[in-house]
């Protein structure tokens, strides 16, 4: 969309440096050097200041550099308003996503094609996709490049997908004439809940841009980056068809490379984040900080992230982070983020949602019904989820009253089965019998009324027959039981009314009876002989008893076979004399005997003592004489521990022979 | 002694006298006579030498040449095909034109195990082939356009196959998936790759420039149509049957 650069013809008097400095600027602005160029345009308004070919140069040049704020200041600095400046500062403060400012610039600049194109943009980004849509209409005839890419994906934002193929068959354009055309299509397929053709135009997709990109020479990781978008919407369709191992490995893959464009990995790390749920809280947490911008203690999104990403994927990013956190039990950082929410999406109800969700989380349920009751006064419209989320939060806290008025108040489900069901049990949870009874019989009314094939009332009407007969109402059962034979005849009903009515008027319940058909099994049974039957076990019993007295008498037989063992006498023993006991002490130790002499022992201990200890003095006497008596002194010293050694040599093998005796 | 000399002298006698007696123009007659007949023989075998039937499946492991060849004789794979270890050799008829029961000549067909260690047996059956065709898994393209340049650019450059001109046919196998890719990219893409190859090859070893046939004309982008040998491009798929332009290209260098 960026306007495309004019060389500027020379004018047709100027001095020749002039010329020259155009000639160059002509020369740069064919390298696509736009610094250079920006340079000399600087220096040719110098020398002329109210050229406007030059000063419309130095615009162009400044935005192909992506130096738009710089192309603004130019523009409002000059002097000389010119024409066409309306259409290029339209498109330096899209770039900046000012988009209403963009619009209103847009709007003095004569219309044109180029103009138009730029609307469809702006509108694009605004959201407006109507207005958006009928722009492009008005192109369908003109050949303009790549405007079915553009009406598809404005189509399937508009949430007209239905339109697509329409719309591609009036153009006569295949939808894998391009990979950027078989992606927006495959969105409108997902859009309509088509995931297996959805998938299998994403793969041709992938092969067209693989295919096309290698044709243009581009780089690996290039074309991978080209493609990511691709590569996650494959992963969102796996998803969605059920496949949670292939879409979370894609996803992990596309997070790990780290080279795809940001907007494709906020979504690849957002949806990881869905499907892990509760599992892998703290991971989940820190995948969602690399979103985050860096210079902000709470949870933004960082600015480039936030100028890409449309409304719906930053709520569901965020939603998906207080939800992480409500998880992670970090309450504080959750209040910041869900306090935020309100102001930067005032549509949605989400941000009421998660703030009930955070008030039950601190036990606050009474608070979040308030919330969510104030919401539901306020938006109307609105209402439904925000009442279905009140009536949970009530009767999770143990507040039935308010979960039923909550529940009441959705008018279009009132008289549904499962709404029903619903509020009879929480009003008999409060102990409103009657208020219970009342929903019963308002459902049976509404749909007696209601003219639909998918009639409810045989099943509302037994289970509040059903209702009744549990609370004692036994008449109102009754004439339930009666409506249902009339109108349904089911044997079930029948039973029913049969078992109700017996309990007031047994001439009735037998009235009824008779209509019960007879069980085929139970023909031609006399009682008398059911009578006798049960007679005849009663003679078998004592039968039974006998055989076990028996067995009895047999186990004690044996056991005293056992203990009739003789006791073992030694040969030639007489039990009747037995003789003289045999020694107590037989058993003992010799040395523990009472009739233990130890004295051998301590005479020999004495002698060897005696004899050692005089041989070692004698030779120590000897040892210090000869000290004396010679002069050399060191030979003395040395003998002398000779002799100590010799000495400590001996006593233990003396210990030794003491423990060897023993 | 006296025996041959008696001989000797006879058959003299009798030459001068048949020598004398034969006209010179009989005696050309029979010379022309003689070689004519040397001449009709060589040639008969020559003709007989230069009739092949030899169709060389080759291409990387997994391409489908398996599939191709059983396709090709049975029409039918069976219970379904593994990696080969040795190369699948019949004669038959094509199983298309079993049908019509028409006087056919049967072909050869050769599949050529395609990984890196058994491409020397691709030597033993090339001199003998009539055509070659090169399987490529359009498919799984991408991550080997490499490797099957490689081999794509060994077979163009051996001496057998471009001095006899053996035509060579580039086969996109598995066209039936959504993810193949078109028959016209993937030639595109190998050109790139022989380019390149054939610039570093040649910067490998100057001296050896005169052993080696050199692919392309030098200076310019490779391109198919610069190969001494026909090269041609078709799309196929071994698993549903769809292979008529295989089948085509095998009857049109083995006249049927």
């Amino acid at each position: 969309m960026a306007p495309k650069a004019k060389p500027a013809p020379s004018q047709p008097a100027p001095p020749p440096a002039l010329e020259d400095l155009f000639t160059t600027l002509n020369r740069h602005i064919q390298a696509s050097a736009y610094d250079n160029a920006v340079k000399l345009t600087d220096q040719i308004l110098a020398i002329a200041p109210g050229d406007e070919d030059a000063l419309r140069c130095k615009v162009v040049a400044l935005i192909k550099n992506d130096r738009v704020e710089d192309a603004l200041s130019a523009i409002h600095s000059s002097k000389k308003q010119l024409d066409d400046f309306h259409f290029l500062k339209a498109y330096c403060l899209y770039r900046q996503n000012k988009l209403d400012e963009a619009l209103e610039s847009l709007k003095r600049q004569e219309s044109n094609d180029e103009t138009m194109l730029l609307e469809c943009q702006i509108l694009y980004r605004l959201g407006k996709m109507d207005a958006c849509l009928d722009i492009y209409r008005k192109f369908q005839n003109s050949k303009i490049d790549n405007m079915e890419i553009n009406s598809v994906a404005a189509l399937v934002m508009a949430g007209r997908s239905s339109e697509v193929q329409g719309m591609l068959d009036s153009l006569r354009v295949k939808a894998t004439s391009s990979f950027e055309l078989a992606y927006n299509t495959a969105c409108s397929l997902i859009a309509r809940n088509k995931y297996s053709d959805a998938e299998q135009l994403l793969l041709s997709g992938r092969r067209i841009g693989q295919e096309v990109l290698m044709e243009d020479n581009l780089a690996d990781d290039d074309i991978e980056i080209e493609l990511s978008p691709i590569a996650v919407q494959l992963a969102y369709v796996h998803q969605l068809l059920g496949r949670k191992q292939d879409a979370i490995e894609a996803y992990t893959d596309v997070i790990k490379r780290d080279m795809a464009d940001e907007s494709s990995i906020a979504v690849a790390v957002n949806n990881l984040v869905s499907l892990k749920g509760p599992k892998d809280v703290s991971d989940s947490l820190r995948k969602l900080d690399r979103l985050k911008d860096k210079e902000n203690q709470s949870f933004r999104l960082a600015p480039g992230l936030d100028l890409k990403l449309s409304a719906k994927e930053k709520e569901a990013i965020y939603a998906n982070r207080v939800v992480l956190l409500l998880h992670a039990n970090k309450i504080e950082q959750a209040r910041e983020l869900v306090s935020a929410l309100p102001d930067m999406f005032p549509e949605s109800v989400i941000p009421i949602l998660l703030q009930a969700a955070l008030l039950v989380r601190e036990n606050k349920a009474g608070r979040a019904e308030e919330i969510l009751a104030q919401f539901a006064s306020k938006f109307p419209e609105k209402s439904k989820v925000v009442h279905l989320a009140r009536a949970q939060v009530a009767a999770a806290a143990g507040h039935p009253h308010i979960a039923a008025d909550s529940l009441a108040k959705i008018s279009d489900i009132q008289h549904m089965p499962a709404t029903v069901a619903t509020l009879v049990s929480l009003k008999e949870r409060a102990g409103d019998i009657d208020g219970a009874a009342a929903v019963l019989d308002a459902a049976i009314k509404w749909w007696s009324n209601a003219m639909t094939e998918d009639n409810k009332l045989n099943t509302i009407t037994q289970e509040a027959a059903s209702f009744k007969l549990r609370h004692g109402k036994e008449e109102d059962a009754a004439q339930l039981y009666e409506q249902l034979v009339k109108s349904q005849g089911s044997i079930e009903a029948l039973v029913g009314l049969v078992t109700t009515v017996a309990r007031m008027d047994v001439v009735k319940a037998e009235l009824y009876e008779k209509q019960l058909k007879a069980l085929p099994g139970l023909k031609g049974i006399d009682v008398d002989s059911l009578e006798r039957t049960s007679g005849v076990k009663q003679v078998d019993a004592p039968r039974v008893g006998v055989p076990e007295t028996y067995e009895e008498g047999k186990n004690k037989t044996k056991s005293k076979k056992k203990r009739k063992r003789k006791p073992r006498y030694p040969k030639g023993f007489d039990p009747a004399n037995p003789g003289p006991a045999p020694d107590p002490e037989r058993w003992l130790p010799k040395r523990e005997r009472s009739t233990y002499r130890p004295k051998r022992k301590d005479k020999r201990a004495a002698q060897v003592r005696g004899s050692q200890g005089a041989v070692v003095r004698d030779k120590h006497d000897t040892g210090a004489s000869s000290n004396n008596s010679n002069p050399k002194s060191n030979q003395g010293t040395s003998k002398g521990a000779a002799q100590n050694a010799v000495s400590e040599q001996t006593k233990p093998s003396s210990k030794s022979r003491k423990k060897s005796r023993n | 002694m006296e025996h041959l000399e008696q001989w000797k002298q006879q058959f003299l006698r009798w030459w001068r006298v048949a020598v004398h007696t034969v006209p010179p123009i009989q005696l050309y007659a029979v010379a022309a006579v003689l070689i004519l007949t040397t001449v009709l023989l060589l040639s008969i075998r020559f003709l007989k030498r230069a009739k092949s039937n030899t169709i060389v499946l080759t291409g990387l492991s997994g391409a489908g040449k398996t599939v191709l060849f059983y396709q090709l004789r049975d029409g039918s794979i069976h219970e379904g095909t593994v990696t080969s270890m040795e190369p699948n050799e019949d004669t038959f008829l094509l199983h298309s034109e079993t049908v019509p029961k028409r006087k056919v000549k049967p072909v050869c067909v050769v599949d050529v195990p395609g990984h890196s260690r058994l491409r020397p047996k691709l030597d033993e059956y090339l001199p003998k082939a009539a055509a070659i065709v090169f399987v490529v898994d359009a498919v799984d393209f991408l991550p080997n356009c490499r490797a099957a340049s490689e081999y794509l650019y060994d077979i163009l450059t051996k001496g057998s196959v471009v001095r006899k001109k053996i035509p060579l046919l580039i086969l996109c196998n598995k066209t039936d998936k959504v993810t193949a890719h078109s028959k016209e990219f993937i030639g595109k893409q190998m050109g790139k790759e022989i380019d390149k190859l054939r610039e570093s090859r040649s910067a490998i070893s100057p001296a050896d420039i005169a052993n080696e046939f050199n692919l392309g004309v030098p200076g310019e982008p490779f391109s198919f149509t610069q190969c001494p040998n026909k090269v041609r491009l078709q799309d196929a798929s071994g698993l549903t049957g769809e292979i008529s332009q295989l089948e085509q290209f095998i009857r049109e260098y083995v006249k049927p």
